[in-house]
């Protein structure tokens, strides 16, 4: 390439419309960057492909940091709970349980994985609503932190004890009104109904198992900081209650996750940058357990987005541009909702690679899969970007992985920055092999009489052709 | 203070939803005159302000607030650059968030400015005023929000009809039935959003009170107006000062409750036996706010003062019946301004700043 | 290619276009305004092709990005009558 030239960029006009005036508006969009975390991104796609999931360690550890100054000084009696719906690879996974965080898992699969990154079962926290009787029995056998989501749950719980002739501990999942919206309620025992009361003397009467910790988790992206203060006094009100009424303890209450990172939702006007930061979070805890007469019990969290988001970023590359016949214009890169399932509800943000002579359009980014809803951004300002162009999409670092799929294209590979800047795969691209192994094709349709039938029906169109009668 | 003042305003657009930033400047220039040089802040070239006479020095075009709060300290930065900013006077609600976001990196940059801090502007937020209400020991209309609209026909019960149907932020219509309340849910949840906000009717007649607050619980001067023209939203297109003790005092413990900082505008209804209830507290001077000026309290000015930490005494009450009336004619510019503000972001005398790409 | 339009059209150094018979305004990058500037001066598309290709860092023959964009002041009717249709 012959630097001394300016870069060419397809030639575009733009008529301008009133009320949309502004090269400055969308300031973001025109800041292009070359690099993450040092790292060149011309030479990660050379080494790895495109699309790419790159991690940062360096911002993933500064933000494991920031959540433990922020525990240490408002709830010192706690403990962090890594969810790995939110991200389970491996690597990542490792990152949080060398910091010192228990894994939160709420399936069976998850359960293994953890299991084999080799946490053991008293480290586990298991969530969810549907955890098999087998998966239960595991559990309970290695003594993992099992929150109940329901009566059936707690029956089958009291049934395998009894046969083990173990006695367990067992958590309940509690839902309760923390005044936000929406509220939810399909998780675990209500607390305002007094269902939650009626499954904690479930558990004190039952001689098969104990009451454990009390868990709730009241929802998702939650942007008002004191809903958790809320929360945790009524679990905490709620721990006193049984203790007084039913002479039982809790071992721990669970305030679950939700902190909302960084990341910009759809429907919301403001940027993610503004949401409250995890301290301010905490800090309600803190505060309102605080204020609680009755024993002070351990906390567990498993805020997982606020922690994880920020650390994900995907390469993608342009394959195209095409202005569509309305005159607008529109982008198709290489990574679409395949792997960026999150774009269906954020407003996930793009950063082209490359300088630009600070002309911006609105633009539409198109994703490679032949379906018409694969759309990364309805609308986005960008510079004229052409083919062969980088851009980079973040945060991706929540449940984007786990979320993405192998449709129509298999999953790029995935690879760590580290702190001093070593690029290393935390996860191959995908082969074929991946997709069929577990596939079983019937021996009668196997590839030969598939093949003979097919000339078989070759042969009856070449017949109708010719104007031969076919019977 | 200084010989001369740079102050950056932003919210200069007179349109049909005036703004309040050239209610500030004109309050600005009539304290300071040539002593103050006023740097406009626009969200998009045909921002009226742009072409109106004597109102801004410089101008330059500004990211939208969701551009989030690193793109908008950059480019204030890079206007700093080009002229020396005093302080920063923003005026519209979507920017407060970010203006308390990048207020820090402000200041340490020699920008001063003078703005409620985050959980002041929480505690006004329109679902929390009963809240408000409660610890100030005013009335306020009983409130609900409403997030389905199968909640509109409990809430008739509850509320009676009418009542009132709110946006969070923006939006208001008198609903007199369930049919009536069903399709005003379907357009003002179209338009601001969930929740809505479910509030009882009250007889009366409204007030609005202009204030300005220390900090520190102290309201350092207020004004309060009827307006006597509407437009169709429901703006003042006209107004007249008033003297009314009690809607002063109810202003004075409502900014002492929130220890409020910086201006803002309290809606207030008398009812007919004289009550007084809060609708509803806006985080910013109102686009009324020359009004007051012209009645002897010039507020604006009072922030500019707070923000570059001088000492502010209380304000005497203002003049009742000064009379305003909103004063729409054509402006004019140059296809050169346009040129100039549409691929530089400028229409500033000076070099434009540079803009990074890179 | 009827340009009869383009003469009417100002156009400054920034890439800000005027129309003076519509009141539309437009922005244009600086590519097109090299290539505005050539149609304008009466050169041919190749000539302004290879014009664009001495003078810029590029690795593919851009006749048809040229072609869009006439496309493209076509429908915003910048150059001619007989390009409306």
């Amino acid at each position: 390439m012959n630097s001394s030239k300016p870069r060419y960029e397809v030639p575009t006009i733009v008529r301008n419309a009133s009320g949309l005036m502004n090269k400055v508006g969308h300031r973001g969009s025109l800041e292009s960057r070359t690099q993450i975390d040092g790292v060149d991104v011309d030479s990660l796609i050379k080494d790895f492909g495109s699309p790419l999931f790159v991690f940062s360690e360096g911002t993933l550890n500064r933000s494991i940091d920031e959540a433990r100054l922020a525990l240490e000084k408002h709830l010192p009696q706690s403990q962090l709970c890594w969810s790995y719906k939110t991200n389970y690879l491996g690597a990542i996974c490792a990152i949080f349980h060398r910091s010192g965080s228990l894994a939160e898992v709420v399936s069976g699969m998850e359960y293994e994985k953890a299991r084999r990154l080799g946490v053991p079962g008293n480290q586990i926290v298991f969530n969810g609503p549907a955890k098999s009787e087998a998966e239960l029995q595991r559990a309970i056998q290695e003594g993992a932190i099992i929150h109940a989501d329901h009566f059936e749950e707690l029956r089958l719980i009291e049934r395998i004890a009894q046969a083990a002739r173990t006695r367990p501990k067992v958590g309940l999942r509690v839902a309760l009104d923390a005044g936000i919206v929406p509220r939810w309620d399909r998780f675990g025992f209500s607390l305002e109904s007094g269902v939650a009361e009626q499954a904690a003397r479930f558990i004190t009467d039952s001689p098969h198992i104990e009451l454990g910790g009390l868990h709730t988790h009241i929802g998702t992206y939650i942007v008002d900081p004191r809903a958790y203060g809320r929360a945790a006094t009524k679990l905490a009100e709620f721990a006193e209650y049984i203790e007084a009424t039913l002479g039982c303890r809790p071992t721990h209450l669970d305030l679950g996750g939700g902190f909302a990172s960084t990341n910009s939702l759809a429907t919301q006007y403001q940027s993610g940058a503004l949401v409250p930061r995890q301290e301010e979070y905490i800090r309600e805890i803190g505060r309102a357990l605080a204020q609680q007469r009755g024993a002070k019990l351990p906390v567990y969290l498993e805020t997982g987005r606020a922690l994880v988001d920020d650390c994900g970023t995907l390469v993608s590359t342009v394959l195209a541009s095409k202005r569509l016949p309305t005159g607008r214009n529109s982008i198709v890169i290489d990574a679409g909702v395949n792997l960026l399932f999150t774009a269906w509800w954020y407003r996930l943000e793009l950063q082209p690679c490359c300088p630009s002579d600070g002309f911006i359009e609105d633009t539409t980014v198109y994703g490679p899969l032949c379906m018409n809803i694969d759309c990364v951004r309805e609308s986005v300002a960008l510079p004229p970007l052409s083919a062969g162009d980088a851009v980079l999409i973040r945060p991706v670092g929540a449940y984007t992985f786990t979320q993405s799929m192998q449709f129509i294209h298999l999953r790029p590979a995935c690879v760590l920055i580290s702190e001093s800047g070593d690029v290393e795969l935390i996860r191959r691209k995908e082969t074929l092999e991946d997709l069929i192994g577990p596939e079983i094709v019937p021996e009668r349709l196997a590839i030969e009489r598939a093949r003979s039938n097919l000339s078989d029906h070759h042969d009856g169109l070449r017949d109708v052709r010719s104007g031969a009668v076919v019977q | 203070m200084k010989n001369t003042i740079t102050v950056a305003v932003t919210g200069i657009h007179l349109g049909e939803n005036p703004q309040p930033g050239p209610g500030v400047i004109r309050s600005l220039r009539e304290a300071l005159g040539d002593r103050v040089r006023i740097v406009g802040l626009a969200y998009d070239v045909l921002d009226s302000s742009l072409y109106a006479p004597a109102l801004l020095d410089e101008a330059f075009l500004v990211p939208y607030p969701s551009a989030g709060p690193v793109a908008y300290l950059k480019r204030l930065f890079e206007i700093q650059q080009q002229i020396p900013l005093d302080a920063v006077i923003p005026c519209l609600d979507l920017e407060l968030p970010v203006f308390q976001e990048i207020e820090g990196e402000l200041v340490a940059h020699g920008v001063q400015t003078f703005l409620p801090r985050r959980e002041e502007l929480a505690n006004r937020a329109k679902d929390r005023l009963p809240e408000l209400a409660r610890c100030v020991g005013i009335q306020t209309p009983e409130t609900h929000s409403v997030f389905e609209d199968h909640a509109l026909a409990s809430l008739g019960d509850r509320l009676g009809f009418p009542y009132v149907l709110k946006g969070l932020h923006c939006g208001a219509e008198v609903v007199r039935g369930l049919g009536d309340a069903m399709s005003q849910f379907r357009s003002l949840a179209g338009k601001w959003g969930l929740p809505l906000l479910a509030q009882r009717y009250v007889e009366g007649e409204e007030f609005d009170v202009v204030c300005l607050g220390d900090g520190h619980g102290r309201m350092t001067g207020a004004v309060a107006m009827r307006k006597t023209l509407l437009t169709r939203m429901g703006k003042a297109w006209g107004a007249v000062t008033i003297d009314d003790p009690d809607l002063l005092d109810t202003a004075r413990r409502v900014v002492r409750t929130l220890r409020w900082r910086g201006g803002c505008e309290l809606e207030l209804l008398r009812d007919k036996k004289g009550g007084i209830h809060l609708i509803e507290i806006n985080p910013r001077f109102p686009a009324w706010v020359y009004l007051a000026t012209a009645a002897g309290v010039n507020l604006p000015y009072g922030l500019l003062r707070l923000a570059l930490g001088e000492e502010v005494c209380s304000f005497d009450k203002g003049r009742a019946g000064v009379i305003c009336v909103r004063h729409a004619m054509e402006t004019t510019g140059t296809l050169e301004d346009m040129d100039a503000l549409l691929t530089q972001g400028t229409r500033s005398s000076l070099t434009p700043p540079p803009m990074t790409h890179a | 290619m009827d340009t009869s339009h383009l003469g009417l059209l100002a156009i400054s150094d920034t890439g800000f276009v005027f129309d003076p018979r519509t009141g539309h305004s437009y922005t244009v990058n600086s590519t097109g305004l090299t290539l505005l500037r050539g149609l304008k001066q009466g050169l041919t598309l190749p000539q302004i092709r290879d014009s664009l290709g001495a003078t810029h860092d590029c690795s593919y023959d851009v006749s048809t990005d040229l072609g869009t964009f006439i496309k493209t002041l076509e429908n915003y009717q910048l150059l001619g009558n007989s390009g409306q249709g």
